[in-house]
């Protein structure tokens, strides 16, 4: 975790002050794989070698409207499992922003779909055509992907190798090609852009 | 020896005597049980009797098997378990109207749709006796209980239309005036590879003959045979307000715990989980 | 080898490792996961999974077929756990061994399905009618749900009991990285030989369908299954008996972790997922230099009372914290003779955060100490 030595702003950050800690949203609306995100962070993460704690939102919240899956990456043992607010939101949503975006704290670095974030106030976010650039690898369907290959690509959270290794476990065997274009796209945006 | 005297061997006498009053008519079924018993050699080792609670569920006291006696309305739910991981013993449930219709009526339903092989009595007495002669779901309309003493507003199940609908793959109704046909019922409903049901129409002296000033349980033998007509050769018109007695259904169909055997070798071969 | 897995998982994981062959169960919020995963876990290996009509049935059927040897399990929520008391009552009264996984929402009734709780703590000890002997574990981990998970399994084995297993919604559905450990196996004893043996008030477990007939009854009976349904002690001999078999071996029964208890002046009490919180809110206070230490309670029933009591009295204030309106708490207090026990509890869906309970523990400190300042 070279770059986000953040400490979480409010709850957790003050709890546990003396260690390293980042919280992970990932949001957006129902079928967007934005558990499938959360999934892949959080198998790579282990695969580096860190401690996770994985939540997400259940129900008819889930299947309707807004969706989001937290991540809790951690060198150490992590005791409270919420996140309180997020170090980084990934956001592919307008609904989800709505939904979920209150938990915004000054520190949050927000990253959120171009064309989503249109008509809000979205701050300082970092926007990326995630959604546009999925259509362009073949797959709108992995905008997700593209969002994780960039905030991977930025922040280096996890690994770009477990990210990888994560996903050729978990993506289905048709659309493993088009997901790998699409966090290779997703990394590629981050490069360029990286400071 | 005494002629009937080795069906003692049936009855667990140690429990004895037994809670019925002179006259109830589920010691008839019992004495049924014991003859049906000792007509198919029974392994009673391999055998496993389940009632709910209510008079009729005190019955697997009283017998000479493996027995458990469980919460009223779910002799049914036991009698699932038991069977689905022992599949080779053989299960029955002995129940109360109350117990199978009204408080169990859930369990009833769901186990003949399962199919499972289990045979359930239900001993229809047309009263709750054990809590003193309330109304129970199989009351005749305008009949009197200690709950109903101005007659029954309610209309009563038909327990045979109800298992039938629900899709029990055997159903029977006797009653315990019939000496000869109610064990012959039973045992075909023990020998049939699904959910068997078998109501048997049993009389309570001492509060559905009392309130009903039906007489005694011998004059409640009488009513029985006067108020039911067999199946066979009868139309419903000319049953006129009888009930019919015989085998209402006796099919075929895949049992559950087979079924539930070859969904394992599915899932073996599948090599999943 | 790291798995990431979720709590209703680890769960089924855990009863298959401790050698569960029935699952009944009916589906409910946050426990489904439960019975969806033991759906697929049991047939391969030959045991038996089938969705009841309701959970009065499902625990029936349970019971059913924990008397033929089976070891056996269902899962639930708050009100399918309030419809299973009267089984788990008479699970108790006929000595059967099976386990109960209630994941906790918050209620009464519907409430919060896929919100978390701790109200279930009383039911899961006095929900049945009657006085019985009775084991309730918590986990506070998606790791803890799988040895705890076993642990139930292990003691209902042992003690002829339903143990009650306590999740809540969030344990139920997050997940976290766990190497899943070998833990050792308790099977059900058998008597040596059917003659003269009397099926109940004994360790030793004789099934149905062994040989020796008797019956299984919800009625007070005596050792040999004879209905002593009236007027007899031999109902209260056999759940004397149960009790003090629970009793005798509390030790091994009361699992705790207890952290930084050693000079500790504020205790905080707490278990199942509160405990994480708690646990946060120690290290918050220790480093601010508060002697703060953390009793997480594993075992909820029987109640530790004798350690919490000493852990009490030594320190300061006590702060038990918990997703209810007060239950442990009335039990600690119960037990910590002057020491000044708080709670802080809520039962609106979210979880007690680590500030809110660090700032607790500060106020009841500061309170006690100014308390004997003032006295002086
Ligand atoms: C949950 C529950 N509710 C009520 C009772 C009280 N109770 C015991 S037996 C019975 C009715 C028995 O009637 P039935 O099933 O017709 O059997 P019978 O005594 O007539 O043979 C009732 C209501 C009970 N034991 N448990
Ligand atoms: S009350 Fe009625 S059903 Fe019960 S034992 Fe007496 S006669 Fe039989
Ligand atoms: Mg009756």
């Amino acid at each position: 975790m070279a770059e986000l030595n953040t400490r979480n702003g409010q709850v957790v950050g003050s709890a546990l002050a003396t260690r390293v800690q980042t919280g992970i949203r990932i949001a957006g609306r129902g079928g967007q794989g934005v558990m499938l995100a959360g999934l892949l962070v959080a198998q790579a993460a282990i695969d580096d070698g860190l401690e996770v704690v994985q939540t997400q939102s259940y129900g008819p919240e889930a299947r309707l409207g807004a969706a989001k899956s937290d991540v809790i990456l951690s060198h150490e043992p992590i005791a409270y499992p919420e996140i309180g607010a997020p170090d980084l939101f990934l956001c592919l949503s307008h609904d989800a922003f709505t939904a979920y975006g209150h938990d915004i704290a000054p520190n949050t670095r927000l990253i959120m779909d171009a064309r989503a974030a249109r008509g809000l106030d979205v701050g300082e976010a970092v926007l990326v055509p995630m959604v546009d650039t999925a259509r362009d690898c073949g797959a709108i369907i992995a905008a997700n992907i593209v969002g994780l290959g960039f905030l991977v690509g930025m922040t280096d959270v996890v690994s770009e190798r477990s990210l990888r290794r994560a996903l050729a476990a978990r993506a289905r065997p048709e659309s493993l090609e088009s997901n790998m274009r699409a966090l290779d796209a997703g990394l590629a945006l981050a490069a360029e852009r990286r400071l | 020896m005494r002629h009937g005297e080795h069906l003692r061997a049936y009855l667990r006498e140690e429990a004895m005597p037994n809670v019925w009053c002179p006259g109830c008519g589920h010691g008839n079924v019992m004495g049924a049980l014991t003859r049906t018993f000792d007509r198919m050699q029974l392994d009673l080792d391999a055998t496993v009797v389940i009632g709910g609670i209510g008079c009729a569920s005190r019955m697997p006291f009283f017998l000479n098997t493996n027995a458990m006696h469980t919460t009223h309305g779910r002799a049914l739910t036991f009698a699932t378990g038991v069977k689905l991981a022992r599949p080779e013993l053989t299960v029955l449930a002995v129940m109360g109207d109350g117990d199978a219709l009204a408080i169990g009526g859930n369990h009833l339903i769901h186990a003949c749709r399962r199919n499972i092989d289990v045979t359930a009595l239900v001993l229809n007495n047309g009263i709750y006796g054990m809590t003193g002669g309330q109304l129970a779901p199989s009351t005749p309309q305008s009949f009197r209980s200690t709950t109903s003493a101005l007659g029954s507003i309610e209309s009563p199940f038909d327990t045979v239309e109800l298992a039938l609908a629900a899709g029990a793959t055997y159903v029977a109704r006797a009653t315990t005036f019939d000496f000869d046909e109610m064990p012959q019922m039973i045992e075909a409903a023990i020998r049939h590879p699904g959910f068997a049901l078998v109501e048997i129409l049993s009389q309570c002296p001492t509060y559905f003959g009392r309130l009903n000033k039906l007489g005694d349980g011998r004059a409640l033998l009488d009513y029985e045979r006067d108020h039911t007509a067999p199946l066979e050769g009868i139309t419903r018109e000319e049953l006129a307000g009888q009930l019919p007695i015989g085998v209402f259904r006796e099919e075929i169909r895949p049992e559950y715990t087979r079924q539930y055997a070859a969904l394992c070798d599915r899932a073996r071969r599948a090599g999943n989980g | 080898m790291q798995q990431l897995i979720q709590g209703n998982e680890a769960c089924a994981l855990g009863a298959v490792a401790a050698g569960c062959s029935f699952f009944a169960g009916y589906p409910i919020t946050p426990s489904s996961e439960i019975m969806e995963w033991m759906s697929r876990l049991l047939p391969p290996r030959g045991g038996v999974f089938i969705q009841m009509e309701d959970e009065l049935s499902s625990m029936g059927a349970v019971i059913g077929a924990s008397w033929t040897g089976a070891k056996a399990m269902t899962a639930t929520s708050g009100p399918g756990f309030t419809l299973m008391q009267e089984h788990i009552g008479y699970a108790a009264m006929t000595e059967t061994p099976c386990v109960i996984v209630d994941g906790q929402r918050v209620g009464p009734s519907t409430g919060m399905p896929t919100s978390p709780a701790q109200g279930d703590v009383m039911q899961a000890r006095w929900g049945s009618h009657g006085d019985r002997a009775a084991i309730a574990l918590t986990a506070s981990s998606v790791l803890d749900t799988y040895t705890m998970t076993i642990e139930a399994f292990n003691m209902s084995e042992r003690y002829r009991l339903p143990v009650v297993l306590l999740l809540d919604a969030t344990l139920a559905h997050m997940r976290e990285n766990v190497i899943l450990p070998d833990i050792p196996i308790v099977n059900r004893s058998r008597p040596g030989s059917i003659d003269d043996f009397a099926p109940f008030g004994s360790p030793e477990f004789l099934p149905l369908g062994a040989g020796a007939r008797f019956t299984v009854s919800g009625l007070s009976h005596d050792e040999a299954g004879h209905q002593r349904a009236a007027k007899s002690d031999a109902g209260e001999r056999l759940t004397r008996r149960a009790i003090e078999r629970v009793a005798a071996d509390a030790e091994r029964i009361t699992l705790t972790r207890q952290e930084a208890l050693d000079d500790a002046e504020l205790v905080l009490v707490a278990y199942g997922i509160t405990a994480r919180a708690a646990r946060a809110a120690v290290h918050q206070l220790r480093a601010e230099g508060i002697p703060a230490g953390l009793l997480e309670l594993q075992t909820l029933w029987p109640f530790p009372a004798e350690l919490v009591g000493s852990v009490a009295r030594n320190a300061r204030a006590v702060v038990v914290a918990e997703l209810n309106l007060g239950q442990v708490v009335t039990l600690v207090s119960a037990v910590a003779g002057t020491t000044p026990v708080h709670h802080l509890g809520r039962m609106d869906g979210a979880l007690l955060e680590p500030d809110a309970i660090a700032a607790a523990g500060r106020t009841a400190l500061h309170d006690a100490v100014q308390e004997v300042g003032a006295a002086r």
